[in-house]
């Protein structure tokens, strides 16, 4: 896998950001501003705190190799983790990066399907908040017709 | 918006898997020519789903989730009688839920 590391890292730490904005309000709701914030310099800002992320093959990232439609791309997130509380899903080059923060009941498995829309070819990135820790899988995605599409 | 969801479930050891689907456009609207911004966005913000009326699974969604959202995810322990409830609201007031019992 040829994941450059710089988008990697950039694609984890905002979801870092988010999740560790999101606990400090508890589970009920995510701050205004998570979808909104198009800056991830902000988000990383904030993330960068209390946060312990590490990248972790329990956590299985399954996409295509290449999306013929970007508006339409099966994603799913297997975490063989223990008391996992959230599933974030990022796509480092969506103009939102988030796409969905996933808050799981313990009687929920660390498991969601859904399909999703990639702005262009990118590294998604599954981020599972599992015992107070960020544990990340990610995988590039080739995308060649983007969805979000600008037209 | 009556009837804009569709639920499916399946007995796998240990549990269920559900298996969702919801009619909704998930608009990300069109880029306004002045500003250059996107305008008119239609999507949905939030998913609840409950079982025997606790929430169990809470989804926040951006417009990044795909047009006619589609949501796969496994209960443990769920068992025939339990009642399962799914419901979602969009950044618009829309909003729409549906229940079903284990069979």
């Amino acid at each position: 896998m040829s994941i450059s590391r710089r988008t990697f890292v950039r694609a984890s730490a905002i979801g870092a950001a988010l999740t560790a904005v999101a606990s400090q309000r508890g589970n009920a709701a995510l701050p205004a501003g998570v979808f909104s914030a198009a800056s991830p310099a902000d988000a990383i800002r904030t993330a960068l705190g209390n946060v312990t992320m590490a990248s972790d093959e329990r956590v299985r990232l399954t996409a295509p190799d290449r999306a013929e439609n970007g508006d339409v791309v099966p994603l799913s997130v297997d975490a063989d983790l223990p008391n996992i509380q959230r599933i974030t899903l990022v796509a480092d080059q969506n103009p939102i990066p988030v796409i969905a923060v996933f808050s799981l009941a313990p009687e929920v498995e660390g498991f969601v399907a859904t399909r999703v829309k990639l702005a262009q070819t990118c590294n998604v990135a599954a981020l599972v908040d599992s015992n107070g820790k960020v544990h990340t899988g990610s995988k590039p995605v080739q995308v060649l017709i983007g969805g979000c599409g600008g037209e | 918006m009556a009837d804009s969801i569709k639920v499916k479930t399946v007995q796998v050891a240990g549990g269920i898997e559900v298996r969702a689907l919801i009619s909704h456009p998930m608009s990300i609207g069109e880029r306004d020519k002045a500003s250059g911004k996107f305008v008119n966005a239609h999507y949905i913000e939030e998913v609840v789903v409950a079982l025997n009326g606790k929430t169990i699974l809470q989804g926040d969604w951006s417009s990044g989730i795909a047009r006619n959202p589609y949501l796969m995810f496994k209960v443990r322990g769920a068992m025939p009688g339990d009642k399962l409830r799914l419901g979602w609201k969009d950044n618009k007031g829309g909003s729409d839920s549906h229940e079903i019992t284990l069979a």
